[in-house]
Order: C-alpha cells, then sequence, then structure tokens
C-alpha cells in the first residue's frame, strides 16, 4: 500500500481500495442539482436556493 | 436561549433554525471560524467572539450538531507562567463546556466523535448482532470475496490527496491476498444483505428508513456510492422493538442521546454496523417525511 503513495510507512489496506474523485468531474456531477447562495438571516454562504420542499401531511 | 454549535454549510442547520424561527424560539447559532474568549460581569460569565456574545446562563438548551466552541488560549512570556496559565486557561474552558453540557442538550462536543471498534464491542454487550470483526496487518486469514474493510477514522475522505483528487475510502470487499503486510487494518464479515437500515436516534426515539441498495452492483457494498441516475429506494422502515431496546441500551452506554445507527437486515437478523452521532440525518427526514429537524426544534 505504502508504494501507492510513497510513504516510508505502511498504509491500511483501505488506501488499495481508495477512490479518487477528479475535482472537476464532482463540480460537473453537481452542475444540475443544486445551488447555493450566502444568506444573512441564516448566517450562511450555503443557504439552498431551491423551492423548500413541503412536508406531507395526512389528514384525518 | 437555544444555543446551536455548527458549521455554516451544514443544511440540516438551516432547516432546524427554519423550525426554530416559526416557533418563536431565539437561538444563537456558532460557526466554526468564531473564537471566543471567556469574560466575566459581576460574577456572570460570557463568551464572546468576533460574531456573537452572551451570557452562559442565559443559554438554556444546547445543540451540538457539527464543529465545536473554540477558545482564545493567551501566551504568556515566562515559560513557567505560561505553563500554569495554560492549565488555568483549561480548566475555565472545561468549567464553561461543562456547564453548557450540564443543560438540557442534544449531543455534546466532547463525546461527538467515538472509537468505531469500542462501539462494535459495547454494541454486542448490548445484545445486538455484529458480523465477526478482527484487526490484522496482512490477509492470511482473509477470504476474499467474503470479507470488507473499512477505514477506522470517522472521516473517509481524503482532501487534495492530489493535486487534482480527492479520496473517499467506501467499505470495500477485499478481491485478492496481499503478499506484503500492512499498516493494522479493519476487517469484517461481508453479509449479503436483504436491505440496509439507517435510523435516527433522539433522546430514546427511533426513526428508521429501509434502503434498498443491494440490487445496485455501485450501492451494492456502501450505499453512499450514490447512483444519482437510478437512486436506491428509500422508506419509512419500523426495527423490531427487541433491536429498538437494545439500540436505547447501547446509545445509553455510550453516553449519545442524538445519533445515526446503520444496520443491514439478513432474514431475520438485524447486523449492527456502525454509530455516527453527528450524522446526517435530512435524507431520512425528507424521504420518510418524518419532519426530524422539527422534532429536534421542538426539544431543544
Amino acid at each position: 500500500m505504502k508504494h501507492l503513495f510513497n510513504e516510508k510507512n505502511q498504509l491500511p489496506i483501505t488506501f488499495k481500495y481508495i477512490e479518487l474523485i477528479k475535482k472537476n468531474k464532482l463540480k460537473q456531477s453537481n452542475k444540475n442539482i443544486t445551488y447555493y447562495v450566502p444568506c444573512e438571516k441564516y448566517q450562511t454562504s450555503f443557504y439552498v436556493r431551491e423551492k423548500p420542499f413541503k412536508h406531507l401531511v395526512r389528514m384525518l | 436561549m437555544i444555543l446551536i454549535i455548527s458549521k455554516k454549510n451544514d443544511i440540516s442547520t438551516l432547516e432546524v433554525m427554519k423550525w426554530l424561527n416559526r416557533m418563536d424560539k431565539p437561538y444563537i447559532v456558532i460557526q466554526e471560524d468564531e473564537v471566543f474568549e471567556i469574560r466575566i460581569l459581576g460574577k456572570r460569565l460570557y463568551l464572546e467572539s468576533q460574531r456573537n456574545v452572551f451570557f452562559i446562563d442565559d443559554i438554556s438548551s444546547v445543540w451540538y450538531r457539527r464543529g465545536g466552541i473554540q477558545f482564545v488560549r493567551k501566551q504568556y512570556d515566562n515559560p513557567s507562567v505560561n505553563i500554569h496559565m495554560n492549565e488555568a486557561q483549561h480548566w475555565l474552558e472545561d468549567y464553561v463546556m461543562n456547564t453548557l453540557e450540564s443543560k438540557k442538550h442534544i449531543s455534546k462536543q466532547r463525546n461527538s466523535h467515538v472509537n468505531k471498534l469500542l462501539v462494535l464491542e459495547k454494541a454486542q454487550n448490548a445484545g445486538l448482532d455484529v458480523p465477526a470483526f478482527y484487526l490484522a496487518k496482512n490477509t492470511e486469514d482473509v477470504t476474499p470475496g467474503k470479507t470488507i474493510t473499512k477505514s477506522i477514522t470517522g472521516n473517509v475522505i481524503l482532501e487534495c490527496i492530489d493535486s487534482e483528487s480527492d479520496g473517499i475510502m467506501y467499505t470495500s470487499v477485499i478481491e485478492e491476498k496481499e503478499s506484503d503486510d500492512f499498516f493494522i487494518s479493519f476487517f469484517q464479515e461481508k453479509i449479503e444483505k436483504d436491505f440496509e437500515v439507517r435510523s435516527f436516534y433522539l433522546d430514546g426515539r427511533i426513526w428508521s428508513m429501509a434502503i434498498f441498495s443491494q440490487n445496485d452492483e455501485q450501492t451494492k457494498t456502501d450505499f453512499r456510492k450514490y447512483n444519482i441516475e437510478n437512486p436506491n429506494r428509500n422508506v419509512p422502515y419500523k426495527l423490531p422493538d427487541h433491536i429498538e431496546e437494545k439500540m436505547i441500551k447501547l446509545m445509553q452506554v455510550l453516553d449519545l442521546n442524538c445519533g445515526s445507527l446503520d444496520f443491514i437486515k439478513t432474514g431475520d437478523t438485524y447486523y449492527f454496523l456502525e454509530v455516527n452521532p453527528v450524522g446526517q440525518f435530512g435524507n431520512i427526514s425528507f424521504d420518510c417525511n418524518y419532519m426530524l429537524e422539527k422534532e429536534i426544534a421542538d426539544y431543544l
């Protein structure tokens, strides 16, 4: 395993099975899904700009 | 006043804040980039950061979601004074944290990270079925195709592992024996599942969701390898009472009052996999219509 990452110490076997994800691939796959915007009220730069989902309410 | 300790980018925190607004419950949110100084006015301790200032005794309940409260540590020139003052500041911080955690709370900052290996042992002690597991530095006892490995760390994402990629350590089936030794690794018996169950636990109450991940090669071993084109079917699910009782016992032993627990169902057996005290629950809430964000806001 250590040869895979040129480390002098041993690494666990999980490194053999690690999946590398290209950063630009990540951006592409998210392209059509979600957009985030800054939002002062909720003190975040990660506010989901989409119609809020409405929970189903069973009328009895 | 409710205190929420979270990170800027946590969508579940935003959803809970919306409910708190709706309920007219005042709250303060602490984010990861804030550093607090412990100050005193008269005999009342208060915390002050760049964004927030509040008296400790004004806080009625605390939700530790993610991140953590960070404190300013003053440095002193004289090394002996510095060592002494470092300890003095440590105990003052410890007092503040203990006082906050002694209030009504959901999760605690100081036990938000659990040791996966100890959790499995404690789950067995609580009477839950756990797939056989062991640590090893070689694959001598490993049967390829019938054993899985996964990281014992909480975070399985290695950001910027090289100049253009992130690395993710999903649960993986061991495909072949290794000739060389490696760093001590976690191995577990691979269970052929009927489906997976992810449960959200809050103060003795449990909401579960069945995830039909077994029919998709991509999600078969680890459902987090989401198939966006053809998502797994997720449905509300009720675990048997005897499993829920054991879950409650386990959470009590771990001193956790909130968390996400993963199970695999095979035949009549429910195998416990792991618990994440700060796991995602937005998908359970949304897919199963549980409104967990409202449950959290109600509890606080």
